[in-house]
């Protein structure tokens, strides 16, 4: 079928009736942005799709504005459709009635069908039934696309059980799979039955029966835990395959952020290292001394020369004590060793007699007193007392300097000449501070420019990743813990695997020996039932999974068709279509693959090349299946495209045979010398059926929606 | 071609035909209508299977399943 004719009156910017007189094969509608694209797309989609909800934002607002109080006016949309030959129309409208300046009045909307036959007769029917005659819902969702992001049909989950219900042979099967499930379980039960009416073999019957029915719960339980794993694995695949192409930006900013850690931590030690304080060295109070250096001088040479003085002195001094004490000790060994008084000499005893006496009798002769032998008597007693007289007085008062100032002088001396020597250094100290916080400044400087370089790179990674900084290291962060997940799943699917091999292999063997009791026991005819209905079962199942597969098989080869001619010249890969089971129904995921190398990031047009191509597989698949062609209806569905590339795809779908209606606003530029808004020459080498211009009149006043009214020029 | 005869060809093309009960092409009928007077078992009842699925007013479970397995149980005596 093909829309012959689309009608919209007073449909937003579509002031008044506008038609377009569509033809079979390409009509390209060219607008620029705002001029009234998208609501011509809106418009399809609201006759075809839309309901009682919000009619009021429908309406042209010039038309509005134009119309008088309590005067009403239609806004509707209808279709012509050429089908068989046979035209029918399609027509859905409501009516305003203008209540006052800002108000109005919407009656609900009709959806009108009427049916023209062949010889001219019209009659009415029901306007939803004769769409979905005519333009099937499920053929509709497949046929009209709003902009680039809604093309990956495949993100709905349902798009592929939606798609083998349209067009493959497989939904026919699934009434055979679980018919057949059904008449097998009986004819398994009906020989189950048979055999254990033998009560020989029902004790071991029932043994077995029940040990296969234990594992069967096992292995369910093991299929159960086993999809859960690999649903785990594809949905951490998920999460990596989006993650990878951020991660080697995360890796790269993780690394320039450690750098940029490191450089900081440097740039701090060094602004650490740098002592400034210059002053407080000039103006220590030391620092003062240095200019009485030589009060210093002559306080050391004083200090010198009165040590020296000090030295002789007490040299001269211990000299002398040193012969006092040499006599005193001649005395002392004379006393000690007992010298008798010299010949004549008496006793002190006898002394003292003879003076008390004043007789003198060694000699026998008197010694009054004052006389020269009572006084030689009297001065030698006296000389033997003084010689027994003790020497210690003598030593005390021998000290010569009683306090020794001399020592504390001579440290005071080299304590304010060691101070001067590092005072007489602080001039250099501070020059060699000046050179070193130099050095470190210069070192900070490299540092810092080291800083801004590794900044700069940051910045070049957020800025290539689609993601935030914060979420950038996130992934690393998640994507090495997914890594590692996935690396568990997998060992948890391999153990489950196994085990539910395992379980497999006993139940096989536990079947086996329950069949062998069956053959022995149970009539034939019964066994040979349950082993056609077995076969049966297998042969429906299995033909409804090879339905299923050559469906996706052929909609991926007619894709990769269709998307090598889209790309001609051009790099593309192959469009792979990957099947899993999620939830236990399977879902398919169309990824592009080079050596079956899966790019997890394709740009956008190549994105979008890949999902139209699939579409145009699905459209060709429509017509050879239901051995009718549908339209397609597209709004800006290449923007991410460049004009040669546009060109090119304009070029390859109108060899395609179905009605394509596509809106782009290509083609349009705006004339330098007139500025006024043209169309380019190249849109001439444009292959298509027909051409249309919508645009708004002009002037209009952007601000003012009641002046907006988008004319439909033909071309 | 009538859906019946197309899901019956469809199946008809599963290897354990030939392999397991070593049917030649010339066994192997191309509609239901030969189908159903076919003498080889599992074609006959995978015949039963479709007619039945297929009619606008398919038997309820109970009454195919006597169907077939009255039909498989003759066959084999």
């Amino acid at each position: 079928m093909i829309i012959k004719n689309i009608s919209l009156e007073n449909f937003l910017c579509y002031y008044g009736l506008k038609e377009f007189e569509l033809s079979k094969g390409l009509n390209i509608i060219l607008g620029n942005n705002g001029e009234g694209k998208t609501k011509f797309y809106e418009a399809i989609d609201w006759l075809f799709n839309g309901d009682d909800r919000n009619l009021e934002l429908l309406v042209s607002a010039k038309m509005f504005s134009e119309t008088e109080i309590e005067s009403s006016f239609k806004v509707g949309v209808s279709i012509v459709v050429d089908q068989y030959d046979e035209k029918k129309i399609i027509a859905k409208s409501f009516i305003v009635k203008k209540e006052r300046n800002n108000s109005l009045s919407i009656s609900n909307y009709s959806l009108l069908g009427i049916e023209e036959t062949s010889n001219g007769q019209r009659y009415q029917v029901d306007g939803k039934s004769l769409l979905d005659r005519i333009f099937p819902f499920q053929i509709r969702r497949y046929s009209m696309f709003k902009g680039e992001s809604e093309l990956n049909i495949f993100k709905n989950e349902d798009a592929l059980i939606n798609l083998i219900n349209l067009f493959s042979d497989a939904k026919h099967f699934d009434k055979y799979t679980d018919k057949c499930a059904f008449l097998r379980d009986k004819a398994e039960r009906a020989v189950e039955e048979a055999t254990k009416s033998d009560k020989k073999n029902q004790a071991l019957y029932n043994r077995l029966k029940s040990e296969i029915e234990n594992h069967k719960i096992e292995e369910y339980k093991t299929k159960v835990h086993l999809n859960s794993v690999e649903e785990q694995i594809a949905k951490i695949e998920g999460y990596l395959q989006e993650a990878e192409c951020h991660v080697k930006n995360a890796d790269a900013l993780e690394t320039i952020n450690k750098r940029i850690r490191n450089i900081e931590d440097r740039i701090s030690k060094l602004n650490g290292m740098i002592d400034e304080k210059y002053t407080t060295s000039l103006f220590d109070e030391n620092w003062i001394l240095v200019n009485f250096e030589s009060i210093q001088q002559e306080f050391s040479q004083k200090v010198e020369r009165l040590n020296k003085e000090k030295r002789e002195l007490q040299s001269e001094f211990d000299r002398k004590i040193g012969q006092k004490e040499g006599e005193k000790k001649a005395r002392t060994e004379l006393l000690n060793n007992l010298i008798p008084l010299p010949v004549g000499v008496p006793s002190r005893t006898y002394m003292e007699e003879m003076i008390k006496d004043e007789w003198c009798k060694v000699c026998n002769r008197p010694a009054p007193k004052g006389s020269d032998e009572y006084n030689f008597m009297s001065k030698r007693l006296e000389e033997y007392l003084i010689s027994q007289t003790p020497i210690e007085e003598e030593i005390d008062e021998g000290v010569l300097f009683k306090f020794d100032y001399m020592n504390r002088l001579l440290t005071m001396n080299i304590s304010h000449q060691d101070n001067l020597s590092s005072l007489r250094k602080i001039k250099s100290n501070i020059k060699q501070l000046f050179k070193f916080n130099d050095a470190r400044k210069k070192d900070i400087e490299e540092q810092l420019e080291a800083l801004e370089k590794e900044k700069a790179d940051r910045e070049r990674i957020i800025g290539d990743s689609s993601i935030g900084a914060d979420k950038l290291i996130n992934v690393l962060k998640n994507y090495n813990a997914w890594q590692e997940d996935k690396r568990l799943r997998y060992q948890e699917q391999v153990d489950y695997r196994n085990k539910l091999r395992d379980i497999q292999e006993s139940i096989r063997i536990k079947t086996t020996e329950t069949e062998t009791i069956d053959l022995k026991t149970a009539q034939t005819f019964l066994i040979k039932t349950r082993e056609v209905l077995r076969d049966i079962e297998k042969i429906f199942n299995e033909t409804k999974d090879r339905k299923f597969n050559e469906f996706i098989e052929h909609l991926e080869k007619k894709s990769n068709s269709i998307f090598e001619k889209l790309n001609i010249e051009s790099f593309t890969g192959t469009i792979n279509f990957y099947k899993r089971m999620v939830g236990g129904k399977p879902i398919v995921v169309p990824e592009l693959q080079e050596n079956g190398r899966t790019f997890y990031k394709p740009n956008q047009s190549l994105l979008t090349s890949m999902h139209i191509s699939i579409l145009f597989a699905i459209s060709e698949l429509a017509s050879e299946l239901r051995e009718e062609e549908f339209p397609m209806i597209f709004d800006a569905p290449t923007s991410s495209f460049g004009d040669d590339k546009t060109f090119q795809f304009l070029n390859l779908i109108y060899e395609t045979p179905n009605q394509k209606i596509l809106l782009i606003k290509d083609f349009l530029a705006t004339d330098k010398t007139t500025n006024q808004l043209v169309i380019k020459d190249d849109f001439k080498r444009v292959n298509r059926n027909k051409a249309f211009w919508i645009k708004l009149e002009r002037p209009f006043d952007k601000n003012n929606l009641a002046t907006l009214n988008t004319n439909v020029i033909t071309l | 071609m009538a859906r019946k005869d197309d899901i019956l060809q469809s199946v008809m093309k599963h290897e354990i035909l030939n392999d397991k009960y070593q049917l030649s092409d010339k066994d192997i009928p191309d509609s239901i209508l030969s189908a159903l007077k076919s003498s080889v078992p599992i074609i006959k009842c995978v015949a039963l299977i479709i007619d039945n699925l297929e009619n606008k007013t398919p038997t309820t479970d109970p009454v195919l399943r006597n169907i077939i397995t009255q039909y498989l149980n003759e066959s084999a005596l």
